[in-house]
C-alpha cells in the first residue's frame, strides 16, 4: 500500500509548475478556433442567443424583397398608359375615306338579317349618298349598339326590350335616328350647338312609335295593336313625308342604313319622325377623341365660347378630360376654369 | 462543452484557453518533439470539435479531453512501432520494485522545495523523459490534467493501486535526478 503522502510533493509540483511553460505555436491556436468556430457556423443555428450574429440579416430581408416590389409595381403602374374610355377604345376613328373599316365591316355582317326585309325604300329615299358617309354612319351606329355602358347623356332614350322578332326593325330604326339629323349637317358634330335646346326639348318627347308597319307586312305576335296604329298614323302623316322630303341628298347615311336593313322597314322607319334628343345624342361626342376633335374643330372655327362648352360638356362626360387632351388642348384647358 | 455544442463558439474559446498548455505539454513531455505534439494536438483538438455532438457529461472535461490525449498517444505509439509500455505492476524485475520501495517519502521540509529554480525545473523535464511512459503518464496526468487518482486509473484502465505505484515510482525517480542535479 502506497501512502499518499508520497504522492504529494508540493515541492516537485512547484518545479514543475516553474518549467511548465510551453505552449501550442499561435499558428495552431488558430488553425484550431477557426476550425471550431467554422464548425459551429456551418451548423443549423438555433433560434436563441447563439443566432444573435444572424438575426439582423434575416430582419431586414422580407422588408428589402417587399420594398423591392413594390418599387417595381410602382414604375410599371406610372409605365402604362392612362385609362382609356370603353368608348373610345372601340370607336375607329378612321377617316371616312379609309378604306376597310372593320366597324362598317361588323356593321355590316350584323345587318344580314335585315336584309329579309321587302324592298323598295331605297327608291323612297334620296339616293345622293356617297359611300364613304354611309360606312362612317355605320362606324359611328355600331359604335353605339357596341358600347352600351357608355353613360347615357341627358336626352338618351331607354328603350324597352322587345322581341326578337323585331330585332331588325329596331336596329334599323336606330340606324335612322342616328342618320336623320346627321344627313343635315354632314360634319361629324354638327347639332352641337343645338344640343342643349334638343335636351331640353327630348323629356317632353312622346316615345318612339315602334318601327313596324303592319299595312305592310305581318307585325310580330307581341307587338302591341296600340303600337301598331301610331305607326300607321306616322307613316301616313303629312309631315313625315315632309321630313324626308327635307333630308337632303347629301344625307348618305340614311340612304345606307335603308339599303342595308331592308326597304320595307326603312319605309317605315324612315317615316318616323327623328326626335331632338336623338339628334343630340347622335352629335353628342362619345369617345375621348371624338370630344378632342369637336373641340379642335370648335376652335378652328373661332368659335371660343362654343369651344369652351364643349371642354365644359367633355369635363362633366370624363372627370379626368384635362388629363385626356393633348398637350396643346391641355394648355389651352388649364387657362378655363372648371 | 455542452454549450460549445449547442453553437456557443465562445464556450470553445474558453476551453481551448483553459487546457492547451497542459494538454500540449502532456504530448510534449511524451512525445519530446515539439513537431509531433503539434500534430497530435491538433489532431487531438479537431477531434473534440468533431464529436462535439455526440459528447456526453459522463465526467469532468479534462477527463475526457486527456482520455483523447491518451487514446491519441498510444495510437501514436503503436502506428510508429514504440509501444513500449512496460508497467512496474506487470513487470517481474523485483529490483525496480525494491528500488521504489526504497525511496523515501516525500516531505516538504526537504532540501528540494528549496533548491528548485529554473535550472531544476528544466532538469526535471530531462529526467521525466527518462520514465517508463505509464509512470510518465500517470505524472503528467496528475499535474498537467489535475486528474484525480481515480480518473488516471480510469484513463488508464488498471486500479487505483496501481496508479499509486506508478506516481510513487515516478516521483521518487525525479527527486533523485533532481538530488543529483
Amino acid at each position: 500500500m502506497t501512502d499518499e503522502r508520497d504522492l504529494d510533493d508540493p515541492a516537485l509540483a512547484a518545479a514543475w509548475r516553474a518549467q511548465a511553460n510551453e505552449a501550442p505555436p499561435p499558428t495552431l491556436d488558430a488553425a484550431i478556433l477557426a476550425a471550431a468556430h467554422r464548425a459551429v457556423k456551418s451548423a443549423p443555428a438555433k433560434i436563441g442567443p447563439g443566432g444573435e450574429a444572424t438575426r439582423p440579416w434575416r430582419w431586414w430581408m422580407p422588408l428589402a424583397a417587399a420594398a423591392a416590389i413594390g418599387v417595381v409595381a410602382i414604375g410599371v403602374i406610372q409605365q402604362m398608359p392612362p385609362a382609356q374610355d370603353p368608348a373610345g377604345a372601340i370607336v375607329s376613328d378612321t377617316p371616312p375615306g379609309a378604306p376597310g373599316s372593320a366597324p362598317a365591316k361588323e356593321r355590316k355582317a350584323e345587318a344580314v338579317p335585315a336584309q329579309a326585309a321587302p324592298p323598295g325604300v331605297s327608291e323612297t329615299t334620296p339616293q345622293a349618298a356617297a359611300p364613304e358617309p354611309a360606312k362612317r354612319t355605320r362606324t359611328e351606329t355600331a359604335r353605339a349598339q357596341a358600347v352600351p355602358q357608355a353613360p347615357p347623356l341627358p336626352a338618351q332614350r331607354q328603350e324597352p326590350s322587345r322581341p326578337i322578332a323585331g330585332f331588325a326593325a329596331e336596329a334599323e330604326r336606330d340606324a335612322l335616328r342616328d342618320a336623320a339629323p346627321r344627313a343635315a349637317t354632314p360634319e361629324p358634330f354638327p347639332a352641337r350647338k343645338d344640343a342643349p335646346a334638343a335636351q331640353n326639348v327630348a323629356p317632353a318627347t312622346p316615345p318612339l312609335p315602334p318601327m313596324t308597319a303592319p299595312a305592310q307586312r305581318p307585325a310580330p305576335a307581341t307587338a302591341p295593336d296600340t303600337r301598331k296604329a301610331q305607326t300607321a298614323d306616322a307613316f301616313a302623316a303629312p309631315e313625315t313625308a315632309g321630313r324626308r322630303a327635307a333630308v337632303p341628298a347629301a344625307a348618305p347615311s340614311a340612304t345606307a342604313k335603308v339599303e342595308r336593313g331592308g326597304a320595307g322597314q326603312a319605309a317605315g322607319a324612315l317615316a318616323v319622325p327623328a326626335p331632338p334628343a336623338a339628334s343630340a345624342d347622335a352629335a353628342t361626342p362619345h369617345s375621348t377623341d371624338e370630344w378632342i376633335a369637336h373641340i379642335r374643330r370648335l376652335r378652328a372655327e373661332g368659335d371660343e365660347t362654343a369651344a369652351r362648352r364643349a371642354l365644359a360638356d367633355f369635363r362633366i362626360a370624363f372627370p379626368d378630360a384635362d388629363a385626356r387632351l393633348p398637350p396643346g388642348l391641355q394648355a389651352w384647358a388649364a387657362t378655363i376654369p372648371r | 462543452m455542452l454549450a460549445y455544442a449547442a453553437g456557443e463558439a465562445a464556450a470553445f474559446d474558453a476551453l481551448y484557453a483553459r487546457h492547451k498548455g497542459g494538454v500540449y505539454r502532456y504530448l510534449v513531455r511524451h512525445c519530446g518533439n515539439a513537431g509531433t505534439a503539434d500534430e497530435l494536438f491538433q489532431d487531438i483538438w479537431m477531434n473534440v470539435i468533431r464529436v462535439r455532438a455526440t459528447y456526453a457529461p459522463s465526467a469532468k472535461f479534462a477527463t475526457w479531453l486527456y482520455t483523447l490525449a491518451h487514446h491519441r498517444l498510444v495510437d501514436h505509439w503503436r502506428a510508429r512501432g514504440q509501444a513500449v509500455l512496460v508497467s512496474i505492476d506487470d513487470d517481474a524485475d523485483d529490483n525496480a520494485r525494491n528500488a521504489v520501495d526504497a525511496l523515501p517519502a516525500a516531505r516538504t521540509d526537504e532540501p528540494l522545495a528549496r533548491v528548485v529554480n529554473r535550472e531544476l525545473a528544466s532538469d526535471l523535464g530531462a529526467a521525466l523523459a527518462q520514465l517508463p511512459p505509464l509512470q510518465r503518464d500517470a505524472f503528467l496526468l496528475q499535474h498537467e490534467g489535475g486528474l484525480s487518482l481515480a480518473e488516471i486509473a480510469q484513463l488508464q484502465d488498471v486500479g487505483v493501486e496501481t496508479v499509486k505505484s506508478r506516481l510513487r515510482y515516478a516521483i521518487a525517480r525525479l527527486r533523485l535526478e533532481l538530488a543529483a542535479s
